[in-house]
């Protein structure tokens, strides 16, 4: 169970995450929703420390992750951000990468049979020596998921996961997340912009307006007024083929 | 579907891959000793290979045993503790820096040295011109005196790490960006130059030929004692980037990404500027300016082994340690009276080199 209690956080005395609290359980799927600006993508660095917050507490299975050392941290929360460079390592490497928090100088032989093993789960083993930045958006956004996981955390914080990426890896991308969360028992936190993306792949939603919560509610709560209060715009919900879909409306 | 034919795992691929790298080392270091062995018989006075490797032994007598000892092996030795000190320094500062460009010159490190030392030639008389241009009074007395406890390599080893501490400051005041870090070094290497330039507008002929001949970066000037510092400061060197190896392999994809993965970013940063400006300061304090090489072989090393900390910092060192050393061997043999300095021939060869590899892509 992760607990985010009173989170505050401040570029210059202005409030960019203010007084942001929720809980989320295992197995679960959390959509961070607002608008450009509202202060997702700060919230989840608050999570795990890339951002320090001045106020509030994260508990994780009881324990204070805002004390613990960034090292420590990355055992149990991988993040994957929004903004990454394409690197010139190989895909194995770059999963292994996701050892580091686990490794003490040199990977051992149950660092690379989890690399093995994740790379053949997300079919990335064929490209194992080919260079990231030489790979599709699709696959390097596989290889950055398959990092995260290679960090065996419980929590996965993902910052627009699908930004770039066309409609198919859209899809398939957070077809994987949903599903790896589900298989492994984890939670993840995934701050969106695609709202039938997230009706289609999050359990709940974190609805924020003006850096503070909204509403914190199950996807089947939400109402269009709801969407018109965070997004400033009206729009329908409706049900198409057993999903729910959003379409703006003039 | 895999790509492999065979049923050989992604592992064992991958271990295949290291170990063909690792050969590919092994040839490197095998190269430059060779290179070492015949620069050590080439010269004015010829060395068979067997009495080199009897006078490396210490089993030679005479004259060879001198030759050996006492002049080729010095410079040969500096010139690959060198070599591998500035590829050292160039990779540190390209991989926290995030920037290709990223080595002593293009943050003035290096003309601060050269300032640093000019001002010892020059204004504190340390070239042995016998005159300084600071005029009678009891300040200037007080000066020359202090200059006479002082080194030239003392005063080059103050100006690079006095312009290591403005870039730091200004860094940490400022909190600029690693690529406002390269213009800030950019901007005040053109400072240290202009300084430089000024203060030998006022020297006399003898002083700004002294001062001219020390900037010129060369391998033949330091004694055992001073291969000695040098080799302990970047044995340390290597101990530390190597122990952040996989740091800087988290920094590849970014300075958030690596935050996620637990590494403090912003000591990283410190900790690696100060070490990188060190051994570059000590490498410009006794041997001058000795461009490109810094800036070149990181890049050589990451076309042959790709941008992984783990390979590229030992390829790194073997390739700038090669480098110099081909450069040195070069100069000494093939062009001119055989004591041209290294400084310029890594800046010719260095140049076109680098603009080679710009067009061929360049590699993080």
């Amino acid at each position: 169970m992760l607990s985010v209690n009173n989170i505050q956080f401040s570029y210059n005395s202005h409030h960019v995450v203010n007084d942001i609290g929720f809980k989320l359980d295992k197995g679960l799927v959390l959509g961070v929703l607002g608008v450009n600006g509202a202060g997702k993508s700060t919230l989840l660095k608050c999570l795990n420390k890339v951002l320090v917050p001045y106020r509030g507490s994260v508990m994780l299975n009881n324990e204070e992750v805002l004390t613990m050392k960034g090292s420590e941290i990355a055992k149990h929360i991988a993040y994957m951000p929004q903004k990454y460079f394409e690197e010139s390592l190989t895909v194995f490497d770059a999963v292994l990468l996701g050892r580091k928090p686990h490794i003490k100088w040199a990977a051992s032989d149950k660092d690379f049979q989890i690399v093995e093993r994740i790379l053949k789960k997300m079919n990335l083993d064929s490209f194992a020596l080919r260079a990231v930045n030489s790979l599709s958006g699709g696959e390097m956004q596989k290889v950055v998921i398959a990092r995260a996981l290679a960090q065996e955390p419980q929590v996965l914080l993902l910052d627009e996961p699908t930004s770039n990426l066309d409609l198919k890896n859209q899809f398939e991308v957070m077809s994987m997340v949903r599903k790896i969360v589900k298989e492994q028992n984890l939670s993840a936190i995934v701050s969106i912009h695609d709202l039938n993306l997230a009706f289609r792949f999050a359990d709940f939603f974190l609805m924020m307006k003006h850096h503070k919560v909204y509403k914190f509610i199950h996807k089947d709560e939400v109402t269009s007024e709801m969407i018109k209060e965070v997004y400033g715009i009206d729009a329908l919900i409706a049900d198409v083929g057993g999903h729910k879909v959003v379409v703006p409306i003039g | 579907m895999s790509c492999y034919s065979d049923n050989t795992t992604a592992t064992e691929k991958y271990h295949q891959n290291v170990k063909r790298k690792q050969l590919i080392f092994a040839g490197l270091v095998i190269i430059t000793l060779l290179l070492g062995i015949y620069a050590i018989s080439k010269g004015s006075y010829q060395l068979s290979i067997n009495h080199v490797i009897q006078g490396i032994l210490g089993n030679a007598e005479g004259n060879s045993h001198l030759v050996v000892w006492n002049i080729r092996m010095p410079r040969i030795i500096a010139a690959v503790i060198s070599g591998w000190g500035l590829a050292l320094s160039g990779l540190i500062i390209q991989s926290i820096l995030r920037n290709p460009l990223g080595s002593s010159s293009t943050l003035g490190i290096s003309q601060g040295a050269a300032f640093g030392a000019v001002v010892g030639i020059i204004i504190f008389d340390l070239g042995g011109a016998g005159a300084s241009v600071l005029t009678e009074s009891s300040l200037s007395n007080k000066l020359i005196n202090f200059g006479r406890f002082a080194s030239i390599p003392m005063f080059a080893f103050i100006g690079a790490m006095g312009a290591t501490w403005i870039i730091l400051i200004l860094a940490k005041l400022k909190r600029l960006s690693p690529e406002a870090i390269i213009l800030a070094g950019v901007a005040l290497s053109s400072l240290f130059n202009s300084a430089t330039v000024l203060i030998q507008y006022f020297a006399s002929e003898t002083q700004i030929a002294s001062a001219l001949f020390w900037t010129f970066g060369d391998v033949a000037r330091s004694s055992w004692s001073e291969i000695g510092i040098m080799a302990l400061i970047i044995a340390l060197s290597t101990v530390w980037v190597t122990f952040h190896r996989w740091n800087l392999n988290a920094l590849l994809s970014g300075e958030e990404a690596a935050k996620g993965l637990g590494v403090s970013v912003d000591s990283l940063r410190i900790q690696g500027m100060m070490i990188a400006a060190v051994v570059s300061a000590v490498i410009t304090a006794f041997h001058g300016v000795i461009a490109f090489v810094g800036l070149l072989a990181p890049h050589i090393a990451k076309r042959i082994v790709g941008s992984d900390h783990r390979l590229v910092i030992p390829f790194s060192s073997a390739v700038g340690a090669a480098l110099l050393l081909l450069a040195d061997t070069t100069g000494r043999l093939i062009i001119g009276s055989g004591n041209l300095p290294v400084g310029i021939l890594t800046s010719f060869m260095g140049a076109p080199m680098f603009l080679y590899l710009l067009m061929k892509g360049i590699r993080r």
